[in-house]
């Protein structure tokens, strides 16, 4: 640790408020749930109620997830003016253009218009993955030390998080199919493999993080291959799973917060 | 139009604050720092949405010994130093302001429309040297305008105007990294062997419009020692989200496929 002013931290810590964490999980699950319901449609008549439910579920959070952008800004009645410029160089420019692309899309893909709500249904698949993940670089390329430490991990673990929750979500509305499990298991073995990235590389974490760390990694792991044998464990499963990746964007927020 | 700069020279700075009241005046910026920090005359111990210039009270021991301990009373080292906005050469709540708020000024200054913010807070995320901040209940992000005002108008900045002892200049940017080397060339001539050039030309800033003159270690003076703009970890961010991303939509269509509905 170098001498500071008088211990004065060198950078400012984030004003975001409890909006932005909440975000960050719900525009998360919903891009990730518009993953799933574009391979669901495309995937014909076998997947049509995952496909379903899966479209609700990005469209809610296509409506939800700007209310929270907009209620965390200074001035609230200017969140028009996010749309003055596009600006590839700022990754908040970039998550609001993905935003804006993804809200339309997904909720375009519940029309019934034909082979445009075909496109509707791609473009929010595709523009779902990137608002599931664009989350990490948004924090990541700060000045904010931790976060731009773990610039590219940040990413790939909110990414594996949201699919995380947006597969959970579909269990506990019914849909406890192996596929559903199998992503979990996968999105679980990609948060524990960061857990011991993020050990190697000397990061120190609190209560919170830990906390957040063994429900989505081990916990809900465990849980999940339990389930295979024990189905009535999906249920716990999935809200372990939902608690972790709720968890997983409070912790890196406070995280931020923190002198590091 | 020749881009401009402050060179704040802390060798001659006598403490005296007036940059501060300056500012606050001219700028007309809401009153901060009532509060009593316990250190020295600091009252509001950083730059901020309310403070846009801030003279830094620093204790250290003499000759030039740049340790943490504390100043003993026999041998003491009080240095002040005006901290201002470093307007950067690449400024990293420039690049990251989503709005286009931040811009750069004719005179290579950055400057915040206050028409234009929404107060969405990533600039204070985003600044290496933790100077813009957001104002509560205004709900926007402030920090110095370099006078922009004032600057068009043929005026030195209020800062400038009012420094006493000439410890704020205010010039182009060339003449003012001519004078700044001076200036240290000089005091090393006397045997003032620790003052240094801050200007972080070196680093991915690019260098800054606002220079220094120290003695001893930058960052007894809360000045990295190597300034990062945000924008260096964009190839690596955008690449691990590509990556995620597809390793989603693969996963996904994997999963389906092979475990079927």
């Amino acid at each position: 640790m170098t001498a500071t002013y008088r211990d004065a931290p060198l950078v400012k810590p984030p004003v975001w408020t409890w909006e932005v964490p909440l975000y960050f999980f719900v525009g998360g699950a919903a891009g990730a749930a518009a993953v799933i319901a574009a391979a669901a449609h495309f995937g014909g008549a076998p997947f049509a109620l995952l496909a379903r439910d899966a479209k609700w579920m990005a469209a809610i959070g296509a409506l939800i997830s700007p209310v929270l952008l907009i209620s965390d800004l200074g001035r609230p009645a200017r969140f028009l003016n996010m749309l003055r410029v596009f600006k590839p160089q700022s990754p908040m420019s970039m998550g609001v253009w993905t935003l804006v692309l993804f809200s339309n899309a997904a909720l375009a893909a519940l029309l019934p218009i034909g082979i445009a709500a075909d496109v509707a249904v791609a473009v929010a698949g595709v523009s779902g993955a990137i608002l599931a993940t664009y989350t990490g670089v948004l924090i990541g390329a700060t000045a904010i030390p931790v976060w731009a430490r773990h610039v590219d991990i940040l990413p790939i673990l909110f990414g594996a998080s949201g699919l995380a929750a947006a597969v959970s979500i579909l269990e506990l509305l019914g849909h406890r199919t192996n596929a559903m499990n199998a992503l979990g298991m996968a999105a679980a073995a990609v948060e524990l493999l960061i857990i011991f990235a993020l050990a190697r590389r000397g990061s120190s974490s609190g209560p919170l993080m830990r906390g957040a760390e063994v429900l989505s990694g081990p916990a809900a792991l465990l849980l999940r291959l339990a389930a295979i044998s024990m189905p009535q464990l999906r249920v716990v499963a999935a809200v372990v799973t939902l608690a972790g990746s709720l968890l997983t964007r409070v912790a890196w927020i406070e995280a931020g917060k923190r002198r590091s | 139009m020749k881009t401009t700069a402050f060179l704040t020279d802390s060798t001659l700075c006598i403490g005296c604050k007036a940059c501060e009241v300056a500012c606050k005046e001219w700028n007309d910026v809401p009153a901060d720092g009532y509060g009593w920090s316990g250190h020295s005359y600091d009252n509001t111990m950083a730059l901020g949405h309310a403070t846009w210039r801030h003279v830094k009270f620093v204790e250290s021991p003499c000759s030039g010994q740049t340790s943490n301990q504390q100043p003993t009373t026999s041998n003491p080292d009080w240095q002040f130093s005006s901290d201002v906005c470093k307007h950067c050469a690449h400024a990293g709540c420039l690049e990251g302001c989503p709005t286009g708020a931040i811009v750069r000024t004719e005179f290579g200054g950055v400057f915040v429309q206050e028409d234009v913010c929404n107060g969405c807070g990533y600039c204070v995320v985003t600044c290496p040297f933790g100077v813009i901040d957001r104002r509560p209940g205004d709900g926007r992000a402030f920090k110095c305008t370099f006078c922009y005002d004032r600057q068009k108008a043929g005026l030195k900045p209020a800062c400038a105007t009012a420094c006493p002892t000439e410890s704020i200049l205010f010039g182009t940017l060339d003449e003012m990294q001519a004078k700044a080397a001076a200036r240290v060339d000089t005091l090393h001539a006397r045997g003032v062997s620790d003052a240094v050039l801050y200007d972080a030309a070196n680093s991915s800033v690019g260098g800054i419009h606002a220079l220094f003159v120290l003695r001893g270690d930058p960052e007894d003076f809360n000045l990295p020692a190597n300034p990062v703009v945000p924008t260096v970890h964009l190839r690596a961010g955008w690449t691990s989200a590509a990556v995620a991303s597809a390793g989603m939509i693969g996963g996904v269509i994997a999963a389906l496929r092979y475990f079927g509905g």
